[in-house]
């Protein structure tokens, strides 16, 4: 299985009195995601399957993603929380995106990559950055291919 | 289409045929305003869901149902394309139950009967499982959070789904006996529908003519089940041919109602869509 681990775009900062899961994209942040996503897409990358967090920023980094899925997209709690083998066995597919947040998703590589979640802070996880792994999505079984930060992915849409 | 909408049903006939008060109140009309929250038809599913997981009352799964669809078309009116699948998800196994329920409230025979009470209790476990699988909690989760679309947003796609209606209307009617056309567009109407009552619009023609495409699509399910039955070694001929009369009739009916409202469809499919 090839996994993509996608960090959601930059979003609005956070305020006092409003839910940390409500905050949206911003318009830089949107825009940058589509430039992204069109880079993906000149890189020939797509996905059988895309799961995401239901946190507003992951819902629209998702929707931006949407037309690189062939199939399914499903909303999964786990990619908002630390990440455990109930998230892995949710996966199916040949070629799968999950659109998370920091530091889950570091967290999520490191477990991948080398079964210690507590790696996850070595990993640069920038915004809107993707992480490409293959191998069997359990602990230490997946071998890292790329780590691309946002910037690189909208250089390749150019 | 401009008048005001009919008054919300507060009276329904549960499925056993008596007419009782109801506790699945349906919300009203949306008030028009600059955007269109999802929050009434939300609640009504957050509201329902135990009830369709009590599995006493089949009226829970059927509003679980309805109101899945209503917030399907409400992430379309966004022009949301993540979270539709959720929904989907939910909806077919809603769907898998409602369809068996109104089957077996039609009075099939006994042998029918018994098979479809059988089918029924594995699409309630199913059902069962999906609405304890974490999946829902995210669905409403990320469904709470997302942003009211504009009215003017809102306004372009229920003149495209107006379009759409008229499209699959001729395509249906062209060919008598055509059942996925007849099919396609049940859901096109049910979709304008839902987009006009979002938009607090009058849906008097679009309600009469889903209606009656709605009773020939009951049809449609129970002889797909009597297929089914066929299939497995126990073909019911009577009851197969007592069904096709209904469907006949039903989507005669259907296309009167297409054929009288259809200019109110093509005023909507104009609609603000400039």
């Amino acid at each position: 299985m090839e996994v993509f681990l996608i960090r959601h775009a930059e979003a609005e900062p956070r305020r006092p009195g409003r839910d940390d899961a409500a905050r949206p994209l911003t318009p830089r942040g949107r825009k940058r995601m589509v430039r992204a996503t069109q880079g993906l897409k000149r890189l020939g990358l797509g996905f059988d399957r895309l799961y995401h967090s239901p946190w507003l920023r992951a819902v629209e980094t998702g929707n931006v993603l949407a037309p690189l899925v062939r199939g399914e997209s499903v909303v999964t709690a786990r990619l908002a929380e630390s990440p455990g083998l109930a998230l892995l066995d949710e996966l199916s597919g040949a070629r799968v995106a999950l659109v998370g947040h920091q530091p889950w998703l570091g967290e999520l590589l490191a477990l991948l990559t080398s079964s210690d979640p507590k790696l996850g802070p070595h990993f640069a996880f920038g915004k809107g950055g993707l992480a490409w792994l293959e191998g069997e999505p359990r602990p230490g079984e997946m071998t890292l291919r790329a780590l691309w930060p946002s910037k690189a992915l909208r250089a390749v849409a150019r | 289409m401009r008048p005001a909408l009919p008054p919300p049903k507060r009276w329904r006939r549960p499925l056993d045929g008596r007419t009782a008060r109801v506790k699945h109140l349906a919300p009203g009309p949306a008030r028009p305003g600059r955007t269109i929250p999802a929050d009434p038809w939300l609640e009504h599913l957050v509201r329902q869901l135990p009830v369709a997981r009590a599995g006493e009352d089949a009226e829970g799964v059927h509003q679980v149902r309805v109101a899945v669809a209503r917030l399907q078309v409400w992430l379309a009116l966004g022009q949301w394309v993540v979270l539709q699948d959720d929904l989907r998800w939910l909806r077919r196994h809603a769907a898998s139950v409602r369809d068996l329920d109104v089957h077996l409230a039609a009075l099939p025979p006994k042998v029918v009967e018994a098979r479809l009470r059988r089918e029924l209790g594995r699409a309630r476990a199913e059902l069962l499982a999906a609405l304890n699988n974490p999946r829902l909690q995210g669905l409403l989760l990320a469904l709470a959070l997302l942003p009211a679309p504009s009215r003017a947003q809102a306004e372009r796609y229920a003149a495209r789904l107006a379009k759409a209606v008229l499209r699959r209307g001729r395509r249906a009617f062209e060919r008598p006996g055509d059942l996925p056309a007849l099919h396609a567009l049940r859901r096109a109407a049910r979709r304008l529908r839902y987009a006009l009552e979002w938009l607090g619009e009058s849906a008097r023609p679009v309600v009469e003519l889903q209606d009656a495409l709605g009773r020939a699509g009951d049809r449609i399910v129970a002889l797909r089940h009597v297929d089914r039955m066929a299939r497995a070694g126990h073909p019911a001929h009577a009851y197969r041919r007592r069904l096709e009369a209904e469907l006949r009739h039903h989507a005669a009916e259907a296309k009167r109602r297409w054929v009288e409202s259809r200019s109110d469809f093509e005023e909507a499919a104009r609609w603000k869509s400039s």
